[in-house]
């Protein structure tokens, strides 16, 4: 520790040290935090306090758990450095960094993976946490909590994963596909069916203008690049105004029946009409649709197939036998003639290219079912009769080709209508489809769907999707948990009507900053309103969706419930400002003692001039009547009245050289004294005059040494040698000359001065050392050496006035050294 | 050149008193000592002498004293226009360094109270000899 006790003013906090010593402060606080460390532990969270000037770190063991280490592993700094995850380091250390900086403000917010120390697991972990600063900035503390976000962080990956895997598959597919938005038009479908009943069919087959209002409630979302060939358009938006600009007027009762088919909440069911591309040009449309199955109708999928070639090949079968037969050898499908008892007649030469035949001979005369699967033959034999019946007949089935392809093939039957006939039909024609492309791109988008699901329903985190307009257009079960909306109650509203007030103007303002491209995404924490009427803490992270060409479609919404991570934090918070409370409470009774010390040391002063200043003129009295006595009666005086006398005036001497230490020690404190360069040679020369008579009188030598110049006062420099060599002289050996050196060695660069007095006379011991500049300390017996027991205490005061310091060494018997460090 | 001169002695106690006195003994022939016991009673003795025209060659003033002490009849002395620049030594027990400067500020001399008689002799010796360099000026 760099920090010197002394240079403290009282009542300030020490770098490193609890502020509170002692007393029933401390102890409630330490209560209180206590209670506040089992309230986290309760609350998932992990705490840490970090004091970075000792070094000292200590975590609870819930964060121990996070760096993958047992609750009674030991921790410091390189430990937590050493639990980073690799590409964490730097950023996190950098963030420490910045915190400690007191411009930050001393708050400190991180998300960190760490590679757990014994276990090699990989977490993620948020860390909020705050540091305080003494006055001179330097951080002291930093403390805060921890939480283990592992689980929310896989799960967004995982969510983002599926999400990218899905738009893949959904942009490079070569079918056609559609994102529509049905929840609108499913609403105005519900408010209809319960008006107009079973009639609800004819009431929409005879309201066209109705219909038109349905279809401008359907809201394309998206498409993809299939669809764009296939309807001729260049860019998407051009794709994504609405149903009407592929509609043809022939478009429209089958689209009425597909709008009772939602109505009726069919999961799956296929229409066939005529669709115009952008350039006008007609195209038959086999069109697919799948309700979702959990009442979230803002995605529906619906795919497009291009079947103008069959409708043509239907159409023309019609037409001359000649001119059919160049159709059916042009047409990209699989087109076979069979007879009334379902036998293959002909196959045309595309057709035998997807059979992957060699010959037609090969299958020339076979039963049409032979070539199925075994658990597609009754439904081929059943669209076989339906035909024969004069109707046309539609399945889907999978078939090995003659080399063991497995193909998907979407097959329509029909009778061969016999011109001037209306008998039995003698022949069928019928048309399959390769659709195994699609069937696969299709089967892909339903698995890949069902794992976004899976992802999106399983999740620990809220998940919605959210329109741009703040309306919740998907949300996860576990959102529903957060808010106690059910899905239905939440799909009707938007986010902004359960959002606290105070906290939807920043959302908003972050939400336009995403919506105009200048973030990616952002987090907050902010409050829901819980259906209950609570408030609800949650962090929110936001993505944002864009369509094919760019333009914003939905936003992806993270919701983590934070309630107990803010109720600890208000715990934390509260505790806080108690501890401050206490602290500043007991600064100021520090504060209150410090001055009543002052004072009381003032009065002490007083007291002690004050009485030594009266005590001093009986004294003088003592000594000049006995004097006098002395003088005036020598003669008359009896020897023995002479001895008592002589006690008189030696006791009265010795008060009076006591009460002049004592006047001297006491005014030291209060007196001002004018600091300048002081010639230590010269106040050494001094002194050596004015000891000159006992310095003979004891045949004392004196060793002057390199004195330097010291800034300070010269009375008090004087005093202080002054009492060290009159010591020497005084604490001299019986029968040896006293031998006094005076030296002087510099230190710290010529900051300060080290001076050495060093003599040969009786010593102390070591012990004695430690307490022989406490004031009236008496190593010896007043007969036998004299002094106040001041002379040293005086030095100490001295030397401390001159901000230096005095050490005493001494060998019993052998000398005594004094060490005086002054500033230069 | 007079052939009698007076000297102010203020102070309050009686053992100092006889001291002093003692001290001036043998020249008491060419010498008055006028004593007072506190700075009131002082500055009244100085009024009076200053009605006859007899000032006083030396004002000796002890600092404690009650009533009025040494160091305020000192400063009441130099902001009268009349005693203004009568010579005074502050003589006390004391010989601490703040009365010494107070001393300086107010151009008075400072003088501990000597222990032995004999250094009161002398002492009283050279108040007698500055009186008399006082009434040669």
């Amino acid at each position: 520790m760099n920090a010197t006790p002394n240079s403290n003013p009282a009542g300030n906090r020490t770098a490193g040290n609890e502020p509170l010593h002692s007393g029933k402060g401390r102890k409630s606080v330490e209560e209180h935090e206590e209670l506040l460390r089992i309230a986290l532990e309760g609350g998932d969270l992990g705490y840490y306090d970090y004091y970075p000037q000792t070094g000292e770190l200590i975590w609870s063991a819930r964060t121990k758990a996070m760096f993958g280490l047992p609750p009674e592993a030991e921790v410091d700094y390189n430990i937590y450095v050493k639990g980073l995850h690799p590409e964490d380091k730097q950023r996190s250390d950098a963030a420490v960094q910045k915190a400690m900086q007191p411009e930050s403000g001393g708050l400190y917010e991180n998300e960190y993976r760490t590679i757990g120390i014994t276990d090699g697991k990989t977490r993620w972990i948020r860390s909020k946490g705050r540091l305080y600063f003494d006055e001179a900035g330097k951080a002291i503390r930093f403390s805060g909590i921890t939480q283990d976000i592992t689980e929310r962080k896989n799960a967004e990956e995982r969510l983002a994963d599926s999400e990218k895997r899905y738009r893949q598959i959904f942009e490079g597919t070569p079918v056609s596909i559609w994102e529509k938005d049905f929840s609108k038009v499913v609403i105005e479908l519900q408010r209809l069916k319960e008006k107009h009943g079973a009639t609800l069919y004819s009431y929409l087959h005879q309201n066209r203008d109705e219909v038109h209002r349905l279809m401008s409630l359907v809201k394309i979302k998206d498409t993809n690049e299939a669809s764009l060939k296939m309807f001729d358009a260049e860019k998407k938006e051009d794709l994504l105004k609405g149903l009407a600009v592929l509609f043809t007027p022939e478009t429209l009762p089958v689209f009425t029946n597909e709008l009772l088919a939602i109505a009726n909440r069919q999961e799956d069911f296929e229409s066939e009409y005529p669709l115009q591309t952008l350039k006008g040009r007609k195209i038959w449309c086999l069109v697919k649709t799948r309700l979702p199955q959990n009442d979230d109708y803002s995605r529906v999928l619906v795919s497009r197939f291009d079947i103008t070639d069959r409708k043509k090949a239907e159409e023309s079968l019609k037409e001359s036998e000649a001119f059919n037969r160049t159709i059916l050898e042009n047409s990209p499908d699989c087109i076979k003639i069979l007879n009334a008892e379902g036998r293959l007649q002909f196959i045309n030469v595309n057709g035998q290219e997807h059979l992957e035949l060699d010959d037609f001979a090969q299958v020339a005369s076979k039963c049409w079912w032979e070539l199925w699967d075994v658990k597609n033959e009754e439904k081929v034999k059943a669209a076989i009769q339906k035909a024969m019946n004069g109707e046309k007949a539609q399945f889907q089935g999978a078939a090995l080709t003659a080399k063991g392809t497995l193909k998907w093939w979407d097959v329509v039957v029909s009778p061969v209508i016999e011109q001037n006939n209306s008998e039995k039909p003698k022949r069928l024609i019928a048309v399959s489809r390769d659709v195994t492309n699609q069937k696969q791109a299709e089967e892909s988008i339903r698995r890949s769907e069902e794992r976004f699901r899976g992802t999106f329903d399983n999740v620990a985190v809220g998940i919605a999707h959210v329109g741009l307009n703040g309306k919740w257009l998907m949300v996860n079960e576990r959102l529903c948990q957060i808010v106690g909306y059910t899905k239905k109650e939440l799909l009707s509203k938007t986010f902004q009507d359960i959002t606290y007030p105070e906290d939807l103007e920043t959302d908003l303002q972050l939400l336009q900053q995403l919506q105009e491209g200048t973030i990616e995404t952002y987090s907050m924490e902010k409050r829901y309103f819980h259906k209950s009427g609570s408030l609800v803490w949650i962090t929110l992270t936001v993505s944002l969706l864009r369509d094919g060409s760019g333009a914003p479609n939905y936003q992806i919404a993270v919701i983590q419930d934070i309630t107990l991570r803010k109720q600890a934090e208000d715990a934390l918070k509260e505790s806080e400002d108690r501890f401050r409370a206490l602290a500043e409470t007991l600064e100021h009774v520090v504060d209150e003692r410090t001055e009543a010390l002052q004072r009381s040391n003032e009065d002490l002063q007083q007291f002690a001039h004050v009485a030594s200043h009266d005590l001093k003129e009986p004294v003088r009295k003592i000594r000049t009547f006995s004097d006098r006595l002395h003088t005036e009666f020598e003669g008359i005086l009896p020897e023995r009245a002479k001895l008592y006398l002589s006690k008189i005036e030696t006791s009265a001497e010795r008060i009076y050289a006591m009460i002049n230490g004592v006047l001297l020690y006491s005014s030291l404190d209060a007196d001002d004294q004018v600091f300048e360069e002081v010639d230590l040679a010269k106040i050494i020369g001094e002194i050596a005059t004015d000891l000159e008579v006992l310095i003979s009188e004891k045949c004392a030598v004196l060793h002057r040494k390199q004195l330097p110049h010291v800034k300070g006062s010269p009375v008090l420099l004087y005093q202080l040698f002054y009492n060290l060599i009159n010591n020497s002289l005084k604490f001299a050996k019986p029968s040896v000359a006293p031998e006094i050196s005076i030296k002087a060695e510099e230190i710290g660069n010529k900051k300060y001065w080290k001076v050495i007095v060093e003599d040969n006379g009786i010593g102390f011991s070591q012990e004695e050392a430690t307490h022989i500049f406490q004031t009236f300390t008496r190593l010896h017996a007043k007969d036998k050496y004299e002094g106040t027991g001041l002379g040293l205490a005086l030095c100490k005061k001295i030397v401390e006035r001159h901000s230096g310091s005095i050490e005493a060494e001494g060998i019993e018997g052998r000398g005594s050294k004094f060490t005086v460090t002054l500033p230069a | 050149m007079k052939s009698s001169y007076t000297i102010l002695y203020v102070d309050d106690d009686r053992d100092d008193l006889m001291l002093i006195a003692d001290a001036f003994e043998k020249y008491t022939e060419h010498l008055t000592v006028v004593h007072a016991y506190n700075g009131i009673e002082g500055l009244s003795a100085l009024k009076k002498m200053n009605e006859t025209d007899s000032l006083p060659c030396l004002v000796i003033l002890d600092i404690n004293m009650p009533r009025m002490d040494g160091k305020e009849m000192l400063r009441r002395l130099r902001s009268h226009s009349d005693f203004k620049y009568l010579p005074v030594i502050l003589f006390s027990t004391s010989n601490s360094s703040k009365d010494k400067l107070f001393a300086e500020e107010h151009h008075a001399d400072f003088i501990t109270k000597p222990v032995n008689f004999s250094n009161i002799q002398s002492l009283v010796a050279e108040f007698v000899s500055r009186c008399k360099l006082e009434l040669v000026k």
